[in-house]
């Protein structure tokens, strides 16, 4: 069979025996289910034993490019991670971009499965037709720079590489797996590459992929390159402030949640993108992106001269400033680069440091429960030591790095005062100030989740016709839009930012020139493959042992009202918005898919009622 | 290098088929590489199958060529690269005056100049 856009081929790898294998894609599979998250959860919801253990060998990894990665389209260098979470015990896909997916694709294989646990500690070499696995003992335990550095040195400066850090062996459901320094982020991924005892994998490709239209998929990425360009948002704000760009707005309409939640302003001034951008160094873009979000930050001067990132992000610049009460960038720079060493997530780490800060101020823990470490509102020597702790899962870093939700049980008192959902941390937005935000964490499919639908987007940054923050109506409508074209975009290789300018219009006639594929070519089409997709992760979740119940917000952005800022006294209830959304779902009171609606996505599995 | 890819095999979309090299040292951008051609044309000069001439760019007779990689050894700029499939150095020919790689680069750092 002849592929365009796909490479046509899945390599599976298993662990337990060291079998290794490649199998040809099937067109009906890639048809239905895209690539990436599509890919990921046919084959984890197929092959999984129900029920089995994230940190398990029988749990499986899904490393998944879609049809669009590694080609010219622009911002098209992103693959995804699929997998069960030991964080949350229930579905995970990660999006990460840089430059592994494409070299994947270039080397032969569209994804690579891998299934079992190794004995000792193995590497993942891919060459083109040559893979193998090979001893990794000399690299266990280096933290993913030097990981990466050294494995440079051993293969060559173009073998890309996914490896995990220190968290990640020792199975911190905080663990991130790094790829060319940018992360598969949320729910522990990292673990369950650590479970296996696959310190990395090495992939060197040297072949292509091909377009089928060559003339109209040439003239189509012309006209996405020229979109891209033209946006305010994609062709110069991200370029000149990374994604740090919505800091003001997020602070102005009162998103920006401070202080674990319990407040959204500071007593100091907050940081806003253009202090952020006085560290940035130089840009830095993902494999074919003209949006260049990417920035190299380094801290000139001062206690923590010297440290340098790739980013910070928007959602680091408030996991460990804000929401720890702190405004010392350099701090924030430091504590992500020790984040990108060690594997761990910056969003749920941070948000466990708020956590804590927020314990030890109300006296539910002291300086003996943290090796004495005084996490005090904006301490920001005591961030950077704590992310040291959780990361060698040291001391009392062991029990934080279990997460908020198990840290509420552990701490005396502490139960109610997390910010998560089904175990995952929440990220940089109020659910108080956004509803539609409150509804996008409620229902999202890994947990508290911000990428799955944004629908701030629509609320307050759609200029002709805002919806506004705090109204419910119409809000189901857009996070179940939203959910299910984000869920196309994360199956198809493309990146997130690219999909907010680009019309699902323009995206549709790339996928259909590319692949040659003619049910492509029909944006409602594509838009139903990411509605399948999402379906079948909640048939997973529901048959992982989600219930209904678990699609809600913790009880305290009920009961708690906003002290202060532009949306102060607001408070939220998301379970008249979610059985709103069940309904235009298509799902029962009780969240589950009706046998009709899976028959009109054409998903011939279901789970026992 | 995308760009140089398409712009030589009209519908192959890669980057390991290009004739100009961007060396990815994190953090860093190690440096962009092509052929910047020099006055001393080392590879031309240096070619023990004299395969390599000057035509307003390099230019390649495959049937002399043996693949020894001599062109690859002398050039200061590392602006010749082996083509991953054939084996044969692949050598900036400037699109035919029309540079696509400078073209298509969204922040000018490739210019022609």
């Amino acid at each position: 069979m002849v592929w365009n856009g796909y490479a046509g081929k899945i390599l599976e790898v298993d662990l337990t025996s060291g079998a290794i294998e490649s199998v040809a894609l099937d067109r009906d599979l890639a048809e239905k289910y895209i690539g990436g998250k599509g890919f990921g959860i046919h084959t984890i919801f197929n092959r999984l034993p129900a029920g089995c253990g994230p940190l398990s060998k029988e749990n499986i990894l899904v490393f998944a490019t879609g049809p669009l990665t590694g080609t010219s389209v622009p911002a098209s260098g992103r693959m995804e991670l699929c997998t069960k979470s030991p964080a949350t015990g229930l579905w995970l896909d990660s999006n990460a971009g840089g430059s592994f997916g494409p070299e994947l694709k270039y080397a032969g294989y569209d994804a690579v499965i891998i299934t079992g646990a190794s004995p000792s500690p193995v590497m993942l070499l891919i060459e083109n037709d040559n893979v193998s696995l090979i001893p990794a003992d000399d690299y266990w335990g280096m933290d993913t720079l030097e990981t990466h550095r050294l494995l440079k040195d051993a293969y060559s400066i173009d073998h890309k590489i996914a490896c995990i850090g220190k968290s990640g062996e020792l199975l911190s459901p905080l663990a991130n797996v790094l790829t060319e320094f940018r992360s598969f982020g949320r729910g522990g991924g990292g673990a369950v590459m650590g479970s296996k005892k696959l310190k990395a994998i090495i992939v060197n490709g040297s072949g292509s992929v091909s377009a089928s239209e060559v003339a109209e998929y040439s003239r189509m990425v012309r006209e996405s390159v020229n979109e891209l360009a033209n946006s305010p948002d994609t062709g110069s704000a991200k370029a000149e402030f990374g994604t740090n760009v919505i800091l003001s707005l997020m602070d102005y309409t009162g998103i920006h949640p401070t202080k674990n939640f319990h407040r959204s302003t500071l007593d100091e001034k907050p940081i806003d993108e253009h202090d952020v951008r006085n560290y940035y160094t130089r840009d830095r873009a993902c494999f074919a992106c003209t949006i260049r979000c990417s920035k190299i930050a380094r801290v000139k001067d001062g206690p923590f001269k010297g440290a340098f990132t790739e980013g910070p992000e928007y959602e680091t610049i408030w996991s460990f400033g804000a929401h720890c009460g702190n405004t010392d960038i350099a701090s924030i720079i430091e504590a992500e680069h020790l984040c990108d060493a060690y594997g761990l997530d910056a969003v749920s780490v941070g948000n466990v440091i708020g956590f804590l800060m927020d314990c030890f101020e109300r006296g539910l823990i002291s300086v003996a429960d943290t090796s004495g470490i005084e996490l005090t509102w904006g301490n920001s020597t005591a961030i950077v030591e704590a992310v040291h702790l959780i990361g060698r899962r040291e001391g009392p870093g062991q029990r934080w790095s279990l997460g908020v939700r198990q840290l509420e049980e552990i701490i005396p008192g502490a139960r109610g005062l997390g910010a998560q959902v089904k175990g995952l941390e929440l990220p940089a937005y109020d659910p108080r100030a956004s509803k539609g935000m409150a509804l996008a964490y409620a229902t999202s499919d890994r947990g508290g989740c911000h990428l799955r639908s944004w629908p701030i987007a629509e609320e307050i940054m759609n200029q002709s016709n805002p919806l506004g923050l705090h109204t419910t109506e119409f809000k189901p409508e857009i996070v179940k839009g939203q959910q299910d074209l984000h869920c196309l975009v994360n199956c198809s290789g493309l990146c997130l930012f690219a999909a907010f300018t680009l019309s699902l219009e323009q995206i549709a006639p790339l996928f259909k020139s590319l692949t040659g594929i003619d049910s492509f070519g029909n944006a409602a089409n594509l838009l139903l493959a990411g509605e399948r997709v999402n379906n079948l992760v909640r048939l997973f979740n529901l048959r992982e042992g989600m219930t209904a119940e678990m699609d809600t917000l913790p009880e305290r952005f009920k009961t708690e009202p906003l002290p202060d800022g532009p949306c102060r006294g607001e408070t939220v209830d998301v379970s008249s918005m979610v059985s709103t959304y069940y309904k235009i779902r298509g799902w029962t009171e009780d969240g589950k898919p009706t046998p009709e609606l899976l028959e009109r996505l054409d998903i011939p599995f279901n789970i026992e009622a | 290098m995308l760009a140089c890819t398409a712009a030589h095999y009209p519908g192959m979309l890669s980057i390991k088929q290009a004739r100009i090299y961007i060396e990815d040292a994190w953090p860093e951008i190690g440096g962009i590489h092509v052929c910047l051609p020099c006055k001393e044309k080392f590879c031309i000069n240096e070619c023990p199958e004299d395969a390599l001439a000057w035509d307003g760019h390099v230019v390649l007779s495959p049937d002399k060529c043996t693949l020894c990689g001599v062109c690859v050894d002398v050039c200061p700029v590392g602006g010749v690269r082996i083509h991953p499939q054939n084996g044969y150095p692949n050598i900036c020919d400037t699109c035919n005056g029309s540079f696509s790689c400078a073209k298509t680069c969204p922040t000018g750092a490739i210019s022609r100049r």
